[in-house]
């Protein structure tokens, strides 16, 4: 969270974890193209080995002004090859929430569970309780043949009670679905704060 | 009206990021041992930058990485002569990348030690 007392922004960051391909980059390809241009920043793409790491920002006018602040959000996705650790790190450092894209194939728990782990490890160093962190996960690429049960994948994945959403990222299925779930996680938890 | 500080505690890419986001306009001169740093951001954009020889992207590329030296800060009021334009997140993220890329070429540096 950054308080921009001269504009009377509270920008707000959001980052898209997940592993490789497993679909980061889709999701803000998609809420990028569908949201006004007058109310969005340029799409920033930075290519990396197999993935791109994306980010734009955006200003939600519904959800009403915070403490007087009007929320304005940066969205972000990680690389997700291992080696991008400093990358991650960088990306995460100030984030108010993640929404972790799980591939539901059944061929990638190995990649997902790897990707949860690291994503936890971070979000501790950089001092935050992951219990009470705003995590959104999505179940995503559920149109392809060979996926896992979503109860099987959030068991694998040990998310607990945190809310999930399946998705296609690919053809909009639950995109914004997950994003309005962690725009409001993120907004309880900054009025719980203030 | 001056800011001076180290960057062993506040980082570089911190302290650029805090002026781009309030889009300030502010020229920052940095100093590590024999090499010398300056970026100007004007209105929250990086405009021109120096470093170590180099110079636009490259320059902030290298400064990001600095983990000790001490800088000043001071505002501008009339736009420096652009040599680039680009966001500071744009500029840092590539930093962290190239960084991790390096890394992964090389086989004994320790993968904490680039953290930023």
């Amino acid at each position: 969270m950054f308080i921009n007392w001269a504009l009377g922004e509270l920008n707000l960051k959001i980052v898209y974890y997940g592993a490789a391909l497993s679909g980061k980059t889709t999701n803000l390809q998609y809420i990028h193209a569908r949201t006004p241009a007058n109310l969005r920043g340029r799409l920033i793409s930075l290519k990396t080995q197999q993935d791109r790491t994306l980010l734009f920002d955006f200003l939600q006018l519904e959800m009403g002004k915070v403490n007087n602040l009007k929320p304005k959000f940066k969205l972000y996705t990680v690389p997700g090859q291992v080696y991008y650790a400093a990358s991650r790190r960088l990306i995460l450092q100030g984030t108010d929430g993640v929404v972790f894209v799980a591939d539901s194939q059944a061929g990638r728990m190995a990649e997902n569970q790897e990707s949860w782990y690291t994503m936890e490890q971070h979000l501790i160093e950089l001092g935050h309780d992951i219990s009470t962190f705003p995590i959104i996960v999505q179940l995503n690429k559920r149109d392809l043949p060979h996926v896992i049960s979503a109860a099987e994948l959030r068991n694998q994945l040990d998310v607990q009670q945190r809310p999930c959403f399946e998705a296609s990222a690919l053809r909009g299925n639950g995109v914004f679905d997950t994003l309005k779930a962690i725009m409001n996680a993120v907004v309880m938890q900054v009025r719980r704060s203030l | 009206m001056y800011m001076h500080g180290s960057f062993s505690l506040l980082s570089p890419p911190t302290l650029l990021q805090a002026f781009c986001q309030e889009r300030r306009s502010v020229y920052l001169a940095a100093r590590l041992d024999r090499t010398a740093a300056a970026v100007w951001i004007w209105e929250g954009l990086i405009v021109a930058a120096t470093c170590d020889g180099l110079e636009g992207h490259e320059a902030v590329y290298r400064l990001a990485g600095w983990d000790s030296g001490l800088f000043t800060v001071a505002p501008i009021y009339t736009s420096p002569v652009p040599t680039m334009e680009a966001t500071c997140e744009e500029l840092l993220l590539e930093a962290a990348r190239r960084r991790d890329e390096d890394y992964s070429d090389s086989d004994d540096m320790s993968a904490s030690a680039l953290l930023v």
